[in-house]
């Protein structure tokens, strides 16, 4: 009887092995990477009605954060502006822009296109639904915008800037030390704790609490230098004790799901 | 203790569920709707199929897009993201329930009681929580129609302004309305003028549950304008004759409060001022359950049964003419004389601080002979329990009157607005519906437009819900509420007043208006005096008028109309009675297409979707007996079904289900008004029983049966037990009728679960109890198996969850059994704040409801031991056990037999110790449900949140214009609470949104300090907002003075199922009872537990 299977075909289990093998890895590797956030939100920048420039606004203006986004301190939710937040200004300047037709079709009465319909933002950063996240527990506790959303102050169209899935989320609720900073630089997108003096530092706590734990809370540097410029860590660590910072931990569902 | 009779007796199929985590058939996929076709394989076969086509499409592959539309002008107070709570009130018959509406971006999602209200203090019921789904009811009332056909506003503009011209030009010749009762004023001052425009115009009213007893008995001895008001939180000895005061007889706004003011045995009650009450009652109420002494006595026994306790009080006091009001008719009464005697010595020794009560529909006479009793007593008085004051409501004309006036063709243009639905619930020998073919012209106008009396008329008016329009009411003490919008009417409706302004006006209503506002300021500047802008928003932002409450009078009452009142009492036959009573879900019907009431079991049957005869085991028995069969108590359980009763009352006969009922009356028949319903919108005619045609109506009706005379009881009617199969409804013949009891579902398996003692028993355990060295423990925490059992200790340990050790905050509740009355408002304000969907009658029949907390009942009649040692009860102990609610939902063990078993950990413990749920985790294993010993979860077989009831079966297949939720029910909606879909457990949380909302509250006014601890009081959970017995306590553990661990303190604090070592966070504090021991059988009373081991 003749061989009915050529030669080359003893080694054929073993090239479909390693193939499967291959294939196999590049479709892990495929999906580690392309159906996580990382991939799949980070860089989202969606075109808008109204091509409203943060960079311009906030960046070169100055204006805060929280002109627009009115309640972020109290709600949960960090609202967009009405038109008629926009309107507040705008019916003064550029009035003629036909960038801010959407506005005068939404806010200004006496445009011939006016028909008081809101304007149609499109969504940049979207929690699940099963997710509830309060702006104002995070923003009132010393986290700033810049630790979720970037430095929109240097953004001329917004976009997702941080992964936002629930391990990025987890980090900083295991962590808060890595993002707290001082109330008043929370809407300062640009700060740094470099910024914050050693002594404007030490006096803010001494305010809070006693001398005994004001050097608990914020020891000496190593090198013995009182104008030694103070590291994230120093600050954070100091504000979770002294603000009682507790986060719901990753233990802890009905933190963020209900 | 049981809690049905299948317990009681022990059947197999009892044993069956009790051992089940979800009752049989629950689990299965079995009579599946109308398609026995759709088997598990094929549906397996079907998804599948589909799942792969889906597949295919790759269209989840993109992000959508997401669009976000902020307002295009900012609105005033709104937030977005959080709440807004206005004070209004809900109208009810006889008063109001002063309300805080909770409103999430302009839309009402929950109602809370306004605890600032000084009548209620915040309390409410369960048709006051429930109402907001009215609201929100895709039923509803949308159009416009003519003769049962939706038509244009305009073309009902055109016919109304032709109307009023010639009415105009008539005086009103012919006008006639028919409203409802209310205590509105603006209404009425707004009727007044239209009568003004109109002379010949004529007023009627009607309720089907009225209160003409007590009323007319008030008028004909105090003269008219004239009411009672009780102040029960004042009274310390209680007796109520037929009067469920703690259930649907609404005498004050908030009996159940009041009443659990003299029920408080710690704190700063002092325990010998502990209230006592006494309770004639012909079926078991929740007041009977609450009764310290019970009698099961008929309706038609009641006269003579209150003339002999009249008599012996007479006896007492002296009182000559309370003497002879009482009259021969105290001899015929059948009850025992040291009952009478008893009661009559209890409220003669705390004279001024005693209370008699009478039902409201009990008969003008038994009235009578109460007040009467009231007076002798020396109970009248400005801060007595029982007081006169002056109203300014005027009572219209009765339906009688109006339906003499059209049988003489008087009446040519009827508006029909009463909301009791007159053509479906008219007395029977009035004949209604057939005279108003006389009314040439009929209008209508009503929230719902499926109902009879919508039906039958020429011209429908949708009307607008009490929380879309502008009106007042004063509460059953007098104080003023304004009745403010919470949102802009949904179908465009109009309110009664409204209707009668336009009717008055010469223009047009303004589009989008409420002529109310200006009619309600207007009233609310006559009744305040000073119409300052100030007070105004002030009444608004409170929801009452401050000192508005009517003015109490002196006054003597008239002897001689008591007599003539009196004279008119019959002694009772002796022969079978049927007693027409107020359901505790559907009202009188008006509430019949409201599916969370629906849904909502009867606090004594614990019956959902249907009503039924409710008799006694005895009468029953005689029944089966008089068809030549012989049955003994097992043989009256049929397994999810009932026999069935066949009532003739002259020409008509009704046909309703049996169901045995403990403590009943004997010879008595009691059947709930209100269903039985047609054309009346899906919920009232939810198909039932897998598709084998019932004929698509909820319950059965009964109004036929009723006549005018006698409204609360028919006596001249014959019943008799079905044997053979009759036809029930067109095309469905049977001899039993399936029904939906969930008393069996979610048993839990352990001994002594309630617990119960009495005063003396309190007193004695109190003296030597101390909370520090709980391992002493006292008698109520030492019963059933933790009388015997060693303590369990849990080789799991969890989290170390001990106060001071860990930083959080740990919340924990109590339940006071003492306060409970088991009304059920917890369960319907759980099911609105947290988005719990109702699934139908034949999904509870197999035990599928959602209810996070749910009213275990428990009977207990007197056992006694037989010869070989079993405990027995025999017939006479059936006829009046003691009744005991308890309420349970997840108690948040410490260590969770649920959460070691969950493959995926979507349920964990919090630092907090909360048992949390992460919904979106859940795959639905079961395990969980399956290791928990209270059967406190529930689990979602279908995607009830999304699919109408008679569309589960089909899943994809469903209708497509009947998938998903209507528009208007997701508006309800609470948006803090995850809408769970098919597939997933769920369970009470403490209302975690609630606390997680606190908490974050906290952190805001925290900020750069370390006072992150929200302070005790803060948090009301919703079943504890909604308690107006304030039995549910909730807090924090680790805050020592926090009004949780002082409720905890009390030694009759107890842990249910101690003995499996869960260290449940949520404890209960046992029942006490306040037995006067010169009464018969007082030795029993409160001692129910005390045996168990």
């Amino acid at each position: 009887m003749a061989n009915f299977f050529p030669r080359w075909t003893n080694t054929l289990p073993l090239q479909v092995v390693v193939a499967l093998g291959v294939m196999g890895l590049g479709v892990s590797a495929a999906v580690t990477y392309y159906f996580t956030p990382k991939y799949t939100r980070v860089g989202y920048q969606p075109d808008q009605p109204v091509p409203y420039d943060h960079k311009l606004h906030v960046g070169q203006l100055g204006m805060d954060c929280r002109y627009c986004h009115s309640f972020v301190e109290k709600s949960g939710h960090a609202n967009v502006p009405a038109a008629s937040t926009c309107w507040n200004c705008h019916q003064h300047v550029k009035l003629g822009s036909p960038k801010l037709e959407p506005i005068r079709k939404a806010a200004d009465k006496n445009y011939e296109g006016y028909d008081g319909n809101p304007v149609e933002w499109v969504r940049v950063h979207r929690a699940p639904d099963y997710v509830y996240f309060d702006h104002s527990a995070h923003v009132n506790r010393g986290v700033s915008c810049v630790s979720c959303h970037g430095d929109i102050s240097e953004m001329r169209v917004v976009y997702h800037a941080e992964e936002q899935s629930m391990s990025w989320c987890l980090d900083c609720h295991k962590q808060p030390e890595k993002h707290l900073r001082p109330l008043d630089e929370v809407f300062n997108l640009k700060w740094q704790p470099e910024d914050l003096s050693r002594k404007d530092f030490t006096d803010y706590l001494a305010g809070k609490a006693d001398a005994a734990k004001v050097a608990e809370l914020l020891p000496l540097p190593k090198n013995g230098n009182p104008d030694e410029l103070l590291s994230q860590e120093e600050i954070g660590s100091a504000l979770k004790k002294l603000w009682n910072i507790h986060p719901p931990s990753p233990n802890n569902c009905s933190g963020c799901h209900r | 203790m049981f809690r049905s009779l299948a317990e009681l007796q022990g059947t197999a199929g009892f044993k069956k569920r009790l051992e089940r985590e979800f009752p049989q058939g629950a689990a299965e996929l079995e009579g599946s709707g109308e398609d026995d076709s759709l088997s598990r394989r094929r549906f397996m076969r079907l998804m599948g199929a589909s799942t792969a086509f889906a597949g295919l499409g790759m269209a989840a592959c993109r992000r959508p897009v997401g669009k976000i539309l902020p307002y295009a002008g900012s609105v005033e107070w709104m937030i977005p993201g959080k709440a807004v709570y206005y004070a209004t009130a809900m109208p009810r018959a006889a008063g109001a329930t002063p309300i805080v509406a909770k409103i999430h971006e302009g839309r009402p999602t929950h109602l809370q009681g306004n605890p600032l209200h000084p009548g209620t203090n915040g309390g409410t019921d369960h048709f006051a929580i429930a109402s907001i789904l009215d609201l929100y009811d895709p039923e509803r009332s949308r159009f416009y129609k003519k003769d049962d056909v939706a038509i244009g506003y305009t073309e009902f503009r055109s016919f109304f302004s032709a109307k009023k011209k010639q009415l105009a030009a008539s005086s009103g010749e012919g006008l006639a309305f028919l409203h409802g009762a209310g205590t509105s004023p603006t209404r009425q001052r707004v009727a007044l003028q239209v009568s003004e425009k109109f002379p010949k115009a004529k007023f009627y009213q009607y309720e089907s549950v009225d209160r003409d007893g007590l009323e007319t008995a008030t008028a004909n001895l105090y003269g008219s304008r004239k009411q009672l008001i009780f102040r029960i939180d004042k009274a310390e000895r209680i007796l109520s004759v037929g009067c469920d005061f703690l259930g649907v007889d609404h005498i004050a706004d908030d009996a159940a409060g009041d009443f659990s003011k003299g029920r408080k045995v710690e704190g700063d009650a002092k325990a010998d001022s502990m209230n006592r009450l006494y309770v004639l009652e012909h079926q078991y109420t929740n007041t009977g359950g609450m009764a310290d002494h019970r009698l099961p006595v008929k309706v038609s026994d009641m006269p003579a049964a209150t003339a002999a306790i009249a008599a012996r009080i007479g006896e007492l006091t002296g009182d000559r003419e309370l003497l002879a009001l009482a009259g021969d008719l105290a001899k015929k009464t059948t009850i025992e004389r040291k009952w009478t005697d008893g009661v009559a010595k209890d409220l003669f020794n705390s004279r001024g601080k005693g209370l008699v009560l009478a039902g409201s529909r009990l008969d003008a006479g038994v009235h009578a002979l109460v007040i009467a009793m009231n007076v002798a007593l020396a109970n009248f008085g400005q801060d007595k329990p029982v007081d006169v004051v002056v109203t300014d409501l005027q009572k219209s004309g009765e339906i009688s009157e109006l339906a003499t006036a059209i049988a003489a063709g008087e009446v040519s243009t009827l508006v029909i607005s009463a909301e009791s639905d007159p053509v479906y619930s008219a007395p029977a020998d009035l004949g209604f519906a057939e005279l108003l073919e006389k009314v040439e012209t009929l209008m209508h106008l009503g929230v719902r437009d499926l109902c009879a009396s919508a039906h039958a008329a020429h011209w429908h008016i949708p009307a607008a819900h009490y929380l879309e329009s502008w009106g007042d009411v004063r509460a059953s003490d007098g104080t003023y509420s304004v009745i403010q919008p919470m949102i802009a009417p949904l179908f465009n409706g109009v309110s009664e007043t409204a209707f009668l302004l336009d009717l008055l006006a010469d223009k047009e209503p303004e589009e989008g208006g409420d002529a109310g506002l200006a009619a309600v300021r207007e009233t609310f500047s006559l009744i305040a005096g000073d119409a300052g802008e100030g007070r105004w928003h002030t009444v608004l932002r409170n929801g009452f008028l401050k000192e508005s409450a009517y003015r109490s009078v002196a006054g003597a009452m008239n002897p001689a109309a008591a007599q003539q009142l009196v004279a008119g009492l019959q002694p009772g036959t002796g022969g079978f009675e049927v007693v027409f009573t107020t359901d505790n879900k559907v009202w009188d019907g008006r509430y019949i297409n409201n599916g969370w009431l629906q849904e909502l079991p009867d606090p004594i049957t614990s019956l959902v979707w249907d009503n039924a005869a409710l008799l006694s085991h005895a009468t029953i028995k005689q029944l089966a007996k008089d068809k030549g069969e012989d049955w003994s108590n097992k043989d009256l359980v049929i397994e999810d079904k009932a026999y069935l009763l066949k009532v003739t009352a002259g020409e008509n006969i009704g046909y309703f289900p049996i169901l045995p009922a403990p403590g009943h009356a004997r010879n008595s028949v009691s059947i709930a008004m209100g269903y039985g319903q047609l054309n009346a919108g899906s919920i009232a005619g939810t198909p039932q029983s897998a598709g084998k045609d019932t004929g698509d109506v909820t319950g059965f009706d009964v109004f036929a049966l009723r006549t005018s005379a006698t409204p609360l009881i028919a006596e001249s009617v014959e019943i008799e037990l079905v044997t053979e199969e009759v036809e029930l409804r067109e095309g469905y013949s049977t001899k039993t009728y399936p029904i939906a009891l969930t008393q069996e579902h979610f048993m839990m398996e352990g001994r002594a679960l309630y617990r119960d003692g009495t005063l003396k028993e309190l007193e004695e355990e109190t003296a030597h109890y101390d909370p520090a060295h709980p391992e002493h423990g006292s008698s109520f925490q030492k019963r059933g198996m933790d009388a015997h059992i060693p303590p369990n200790h849990s080789i799991y340990r969890g989290q170390d969850l001990r106060p001071g050790v860990n930083p959080n905050q740990q919340w924990a509740m109590a339940i006071d059994l003492n306060q409970c009355t088991g009304c059920n408002a917890c369960t319907i304000a759980c099911q609105s704040e947290n988005n719990i969907p109702i699934v139908g009658k034949d999904q509870v029949i197999v035990g599928r409801e959602m209810h996070w907390i749910r009213m275990d009942r428990y009977f207990a009649p007197d056992m006694k031991q037989d010869d070989h040692g079993h405990w027995q009860s025999d017939d006479e102990d059936l006829d009046n056990p003691q009744l005991m609610p308890q309420p349970v939902a997840c108690t948040q063990c410490e260590a969770a037999p649920c959460e070691t078993v969950c493959p995926v950990n979507a349920t964990v413990h919090t630092e907090e110790g909360l048992n949390a749920m992460a919904y979106n985790r859940c795959i639905g294993t079961r395990y969980c449900a399956n290791n928990c010993p209270y059967k406190a979860r529930r689990f979602n077989f279908f995607d009830y949140n999304k699919r109408p009831i008679d569309q589960l079966y089909k899943g994809p297949f469903s209708d497509k214009d009947k998938t998903g939720v209507a528009p208007s029910l997701q508006l309800q909606k609470n948006p803090n609470v995850t809408v769970r879909m098919r597939g997933v457990m769920e369970k009470c949380t403490y209302c975690v949104q609630r606390i997680q909302e606190a908490k974050i509250n906290q952190k805001r006014i925290a900020r750069d300090s370390d006072d992150t601890r929200v302070p005790d009081g803060v948090i009301k959970v919703a079943c504890q907002s909604a308690c107006s017995a304030g039995a549910i306590t909730f807090g924090d553990l680790s805050d020592k003075d926090s009004m949780v661990n002082k409720a905890k303190a009390s030694p009759r604090n107890y842990e249910m199922l101690k003995y499996l070592g869960l260290r449940a966070r949520t404890t209960y504090l046992a029942r006490i009872k306040n037995p006067n021991m010169d009464m018969p059988g007082a030795e029993h009373v409160g001692t129910v537990s005390k045996n168990f081991h």
